[in-house]
C-alpha cells in the first residue's frame, strides 16, 4: 500500500476539499486500494497555500492541491483564471481550462510535477452591511479585497478597498472598521459573515482554477497501471467538479436565503460595467507579462466568441 | 591564543548586539506602519496596502535577528531542572553538549534555508502583493539571524572549553 | 506503532531534550527531527525541504506582531512607575478582600482579553506589569505566578479570539455566535480563579499580606488619581477597537503609542528608556517566536505521523456514551496539549473530532468553547506550554516552579470544563439571543 499525504489550504467542505475527497475515493477504487490518500485540510500540515508548489517540487509532499492564484509571484501565467470577468458560466470555465491545460501542464513540469486534475472556486461577490445595488453604493465603501487584482479594481471603481489579514476580518466587521468583504458565497456563509453583512451582490468576478499535481519522481516510480488509474481518477474528478459548479452556486443561494441573506443577482448594470472597465488594463498588463503564452487567452476568447 | 579568542568573541558578541539593535529599529518601524494604516483607513478611507505583508516580515526579522543576542544575555529560555542541580564540572560538560546539539540542529536548518534563499534569488520569486517584494530578501534576513545565532553558539562553547564563564540566566526579579 | 505508544514516545523525547537544558526551540526542533528521521524514516533532503517553509510561515505572521508590541507596551508601563501607581491606587480598595491585589491579575487579564486575541500577549503584558509589584508587596509567589499564567489564557476565550476564529473557519460555525459564546465561560473561568485565590487567602491570610492598617479617604482618592493614566490608556485602547478604528492585531500599536504619550506626561520617558524597553521586547519575542516556529515544525511531523487521525479512529471504535466520549477526549487533549501548540491542535483535530461530538449530540458552538478551554489547558501544561515560557522569559523564575504554581489552577480549568458540560447554557445562552 502506498500512502500519500495531500495538503489543501482550504477546508473539507470547500469546493477544493470536496474535490480532493472525490479524487481520493476514485484513486482508491481504481487502484484497488493500492494507493491511499491521507488529506490534510485547512493548511493543517503547516504549509501555506503558496508553499505547495515548491513542496511538491522538492518532494516534501508527494502531491498537493494547488490554488493557482497564489502562484503569480512564480510565474504570472498561473494567474490566467484569476483575471476578472473572463468567464460567465460553466461552459466558459470548461473552455478556458481546455485551452489552458496543455501549456499549464508544461509549466507544472518545469516545477517537477505532473498535472492530473483540475477544480475551481465559485465566483466571488460583495458581502456588505448595506445593499450594494449600483455603482453609487460602492463609492467610499470600506471593503476588504482578497488579491492584488480585486484591490486595484475596487479602488479604481471608487471604493475604499483595504488589504486586511483574514484573522482580523471578523473583529473588524463586528466593530465597523470595515463594511464589506469580497469573497465567495460559500466561504461567506460557512464562516457566518452574514451575521455582520446580510447583503450579497453577485458580480461573477472570476472562477479561479485549482489543480492537483504529483511530484515527478513519485510519478515515475509508479508502475504504468497505477499511473493510468490515477490519471483516470483525476480526469473523472475534473469532470465531476466542473459539472458541480451550477448546482453549487444554486445551493449556496438557497442556504443564504434560508439565513435571510439578501441576495442581489442583478444589480444595476453600471456596477459591473465600471468594474469591467477598470479591470481591463489589468488584463492587458497580464498579457504583457506572459508574452506569447497570452495566445491561450485569445484561443479561449475566440472559442467562446467573445 | 586566549587573547585571540577573547578578541574574536567580543566581535561575535558585537555582531549579535548590532543585529538585535536593528531588530529594535524594526520594532519601532512596525509600530509606525500599523499606526499609519489605522489613520489612513479611519480618516482618509485609504490604505498603505503593504501593512499586512511588511508587519509579517518585521515580526520574522525581530525573532531571528534577536536570537543571537538573546542567547548572549541569557534571555533564551531553557528548562533548568537538571542543569541547575549539577556541580560546576558536569554543568560545563552538559553546557558544551547542549551547545553542540544546538549548533548541529541550527546548521542543518541554515543549510536548507540557504538553498531556499538561493533559489528564491535565481528564480526572482516575488510576493503577489502591491509591493511585489522579492521573496529572497526577507528570507535572507531570517537566514542572517540564524547565522548570527550559530556564531554565538560556536564562540560560547569554545569559551567553555577554555575556561570562560557560563552565561548567567536572566535574573529572577526580587 | 499504535497511537498511544507513539504519543508517549514523542512526549518522552520532548521531555528528555528539554529537560537536558536545551534552549526550547532547539529541543523542539530536535524532537521534530527525531520524528522525521526515526519514526517516519524520511530522507534528509525531504526533511530539509519541509522545515524551511514551515519555519518561515510561522514567523512571518501578522497576528503574532501584536505580541512584541504588547510586550513593549507592558515594558514601558512597568518601566515608568505607572504600574506601581496602579497597584498603590488599587490597594486601599481591596484591603479587606481576602487575596487583595491578586485579584487584579485576574481582573486585568479579563479586561485585556477584550482587547487582544492572543493569550501570549495577555500573559506577557499582565505578567510584566504585575509580577514585580505583587512580589515586592510580599504576596505569595506561587499564587502570583499561577494566577498570571492561567488568567492570561482567558485572552482566547473572551472575544476577540484568534483561536475561536480559526475554529469557526474550520468547523464552519458563525464566528459572531462563537464570540458571544465565549464571553460567559471566560468570565466563569475568571471567577473560578478569583474564588480560589479568595478561599486560599481566607484560610491562610499570610498568602496575601495586608499592606497597611487603614487608609484615609484622602489617601484613597489620591491613589485613584495615580491610577488615572493607566485607566486612560485602557479606555484609549478599548475606544480604538470598539470605535471601529483599529483591529485587535493593530490595537497593540495603539497601546504602544498611548503608553509613550502617557509616560511622557506622567514622569517623563527618554529615548534611552524606549531603546531599553524595546530591546527587552525584542529578546522576549526572539524566545517566543523561535519556540513557536519549532513547535510548528513538530506539529507538521505529528501531522505526517497521522497521530490525530489514528487517535480518533481508535475512539470511534470504542462506541462510547456522550459523557464518556467527552471525558476521553479531554484526556487526549490534555495529552496532545503537552506537545502541540494551540492553533495546530485546532487545525488537526477539529475535522476529526467535530463529527464525533456532533453525532453524540453536542452543539458545534459549545464544542468551539470546549476546544478553546482545551487549548487554554495546553498553554499551561509542561513541557510545551507557551504561557509558562512567556512568564519564565519575563520574570526569570524557573519553568518548573511556574508549572508547579499553575497546578491547582490547572485543576480549576478542568472544573470549568465539567461545569460547561453540566451547564452548556453558560456558553449557549448568549449566542441564542442574537
Ligand atoms: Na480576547
Ligand atoms: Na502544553
Amino acid at each position: 500500500e502506498i500512502v500519500w499525504d495531500m495538503p489543501n489550504a482550504f477546508g473539507r467542505n470547500s469546493s477544493d476539499g470536496v474535490a480532493d475527497v472525490v479524487f481520493a475515493e476514485l484513486v482508491a477504487e481504481k487502484t484497488n486500494g493500492e494507493i491511499r490518500i491521507v488529506h490534510h485540510f485547512d493548511g493543517s500540515l503547516g504549509y501555506k497555500g503558496v508553499d505547495h508548489l515548491e513542496a511538491v517540487q522538492d518532494g516534501g509532499v508527494p502531491l498537493a492541491r494547488h490554488a493557482l492564484s497564489y502562484y503569480g509571484g512564480y510565474d504570472p501565467y498561473f494567474l490566467l483564471s484569476s483575471q476578472p470577468f473572463l468567464v460567465e458560466n460553466v461552459d466558459d470555465v470548461r473552455a478556458l481550462y481546455d485551452a489552458y491545460k496543455d501549456e499549464l501542464g508544461k509549466t507544472m513540469e518545469g516545477y517537477n510535477q505532473v498535472l492530473v486534475s483540475a477544480g475551481l472556486f465559485p465566483p466571488s461577490g460583495i458581502w456588505s452591511r448595506e445593499p450594494v445595488e449600483s455603482l453609487a453604493d460602492l463609492q467610499g465603501l470600506k471593503i476588504r479585497a482578497f488579491d492584488l487584482n480585486s484591490l486595484n479594481t475596487f479602488t479604481g471603481a471608487g471604493a475604499a478597498a483595504v488589504n486586511m489579514n483574514w484573522g482580523d476580518v471578523m473583529p473588524a466587521l463586528s466593530t465597523g472598521a470595515i463594511d464589506a468583504v469580497v469573497t465567495s458565497a460559500d466561504l461567506g456563509i460557512n464562516s457566518g459573515i452574514n451575521d455582520y453583512l446580510p447583503n450579497f451582490t453577485e458580480i461573477n468576478w472570476a472562477v479561479p482554477i485549482s489543480v492537483i499535481a504529483i511530484n515527478k519522481d513519485v510519478w515515475d516510480a509508479l508502475p504504468e497501471n497505477l499511473q493510468k488509474a490515477v490519471l483516470e481518477a483525476g480526469a473523472e474528478t475534473t469532470d465531476r467538479t466542473f459539472a458541480r459548479l451550477a448546482t453549487q452556486v444554486e445551493g449556496n443561494y438557497e442556504a443564504m436565503k434560508a439565513k435571510k441573506v439578501n441576495v442581489i443577482t442583478s444589480p444595476n448594470p453600471d456596477l459591473r460595467s465600471k468594474l469591467v472597465e477598470v479591470a481591463a488594463p489589468l488584463i492587458e498588463d497580464w498579457r504583457s507579462k506572459v508574452g506569447d503564452k497570452a495566445a491561450v487567452l485569445d484561443a479561449y476568447l475566440a472559442a467562446r466568441g467573445k | 591564543m586566549h587573547t585571540l579568542y577573547d578578541r574574536l568573541d567580543r566581535i561575535s558578541a558585537w555582531v549579535a548586539r548590532v543585529a538585535a539593535q536593528f531588530a529594535v529599529v524594526v520594532l519601532a518601524c512596525t509600530t509606525l506602519l500599523i499606526l499609519t494604516e489605522i489613520v489612513l483607513r479611519s480618516f482618509f478611507a485609504t490604505s498603505t496596502n503593504i501593512t499586512e505583508e511588511y508587519v509579517g516580515y518585521g515580526l520574522g526579522t525581530m525573532v531571528f535577528l534577536g536570537l543571537g543576542h538573546a542567547v548572549r544575555t541569557g534571555s533564551l529560555v531553557r528548562v533548568d531542572i537538571v542543569l541547575g542541580r549539577l556541580g560546576p564540572g558536569p554543568r560545563r560538560v552538559m553546557e558544551v553538549l547542549t551547545c553542540l546539539v544546538a549548533f548541529v540542529v541550527m546548521a542543518f536548518v541554515v543549510y536548507y534555508m540557504s538553498i531556499r534563499v538561493g533559489r528564491d534569488f535565481s528564480r526572482g520569486t516575488i510576493s503577489t502583493t502591491l509591493a511585489a517584494t522579492p521573496i529572497w530578501i526577507p528570507n535572507a534576513v531570517v537566514l542572517t539571524g540564524m547565522l548570527v545565532f550559530l556564531l554565538q553558539v560556536f564562540f560560547y562553547s569554545l569559551g567553555l572549553l577554555i575556561g570562560r564563564p557560563l552565561i548567567k540566566e536572566a535574573e529572577s526579579i526580587e | 506503532m499504535d497511537p498511544v505508544t507513539l504519543s508517549l514516545v514523542l512526549l518522552a523525547v520532548v521531555i528528555c531534550s528539554l529537560g537536558a537544558g536545551l534552549w526550547i526551540f532547539v529541543g523542539l526542533l530536535l524532537t521534530a527531527l527525531f520524528a522525521f528521521l526515526v519514526l517516519l524514516g524520511f530522507p534528509v533532503p525531504r526533511i530539509g525541504s519541509i522545515l524551511t517553509p514551515v519555519i518561515l510561515k510561522s514567523v512571518f505572521s501578522f497576528e503574532l506582531a501584536a505580541v512584541p508590541l504588547f510586550i513593549w507596551m507592558g515594558e514601558i508601563i512597568s518601566g515608568t512607575n505607572l504600574a506601581a501607581k496602579l497597584f498603590s491606587g488599587l490597594a486601599p480598595w481591596v484591603r479587606r478582600l481576602p487575596g487583595g491585589l491578586l485579584h487584579a491579575n485576574v481582573g486585568g487579564a479579563v479586561i485585556f482579553s477584550g482587547m487582544s486575541g492572543s493569550s501570549v500577549a495577555a500573559t506577557a503584558t499582565i505578567g510584566r506589569v504585575a509580577t514585580s509589584e505583587l512580589i515586592g508587596r510580599r504576596y505569595d509567589p506561587s499564587l502570583v505566578y499561577g494566577s498570571i499564567t492561567v488568567a492570561g489564557t482567558i485572552g482566547i476565550m473572551i472575544p476577540p479570539s484568534i483561536t475561536l476564529i480559526i475554529y469557526g473557519i474550520v468547523a464552519e460555525v458563525s464566528v459572531a455566535k462563537l464570540f458571544a459564546a465565549g464571553i460567559f465561560p471566560g468570565l466563569m473561568l475568571g471567577l473560578l480563579y478569583s474564588g480560589y485565590i479568595f478561599v486560599r487567602s481566607l484560610i491562610n491570610p499570610a498568602l496575601a499580606p495586608a499592606q497597611q492598617d487603614a487608609y484615609s479617604w484622602r489617601q484613597r482618592f489620591a491613589g485613584l488619581l495615580g491610577m488615572a493614566p493607566v485607566l486612560l490608556l485602557i479606555a484609549f485602547l478599548m475606544g480604538s477597537i470598539y470605535g471601529g478604528f483599529a483591529t485587535p492585531s493593530e490595537s497593540a500599536a495603539v497601546g504602544v503609542f498611548g503608553a509613550i504619550v502617557i509616560a511622557r506626561f506622567s514622569g517623563g520617558i527618554t529615548l534611552a528608556d524606549l531603546y531599553r524597553t524595546g530591546m527587552n521586547a525584542v529578546l522576549t519575542t526572539a524566545m517566543i517566536g523561535s519556540a513557536l516556529a519549532a513547535a510548528a515544525v513538530l506539529a507538521t511531523a505529528i501531522g505526517f505521523l497521522h497521530l490525530p487521525q489514528m487517535l480518533s479512529e481508535a475512539i470511534v471504535a470504542l462506541n462510547l456514551s456522550p459523557m464518556m466520549l467527552l471525558l476521553l477526549l479531554t484526556l487526549i487533549y490534555v495529552m496532545l496539549g503537552t506537545v502541540l501548540d494551540g492553533i495546530s491542535m485546532v487545525l488537526m483535530t477539529v475535522p476529526i473530532v467535530l463529527p464525533l461530538l456532533t453525532t453524540a449530540g453536542f452543539d458545534p458552538i459549545w464544542i468551539g468553547v470546549y476546544l478553546v478551554l482545551m487549548v487554554e489547558i495546553g498553554l499551561v501544561t509542561p513541557p510545551i506550554g507557551f504561557n509558562l515560557f512567556v512568564l519564565r522569559s519575563i520574570t526569570g523564575v524557573p519553568i518548573g516552579q511556574i508549572a508547579l504554581a499553575t497546578l491547582p489552577f490547572f485543576a480549576l480549568m478542568l472544573l470549568g470544563g465539567l461545569l460547561l458540560s453540566i451547564f452548556p447554557q453558560i456558553a449557549l445562552w448568549l449566542p441564542a439571543q442574537i
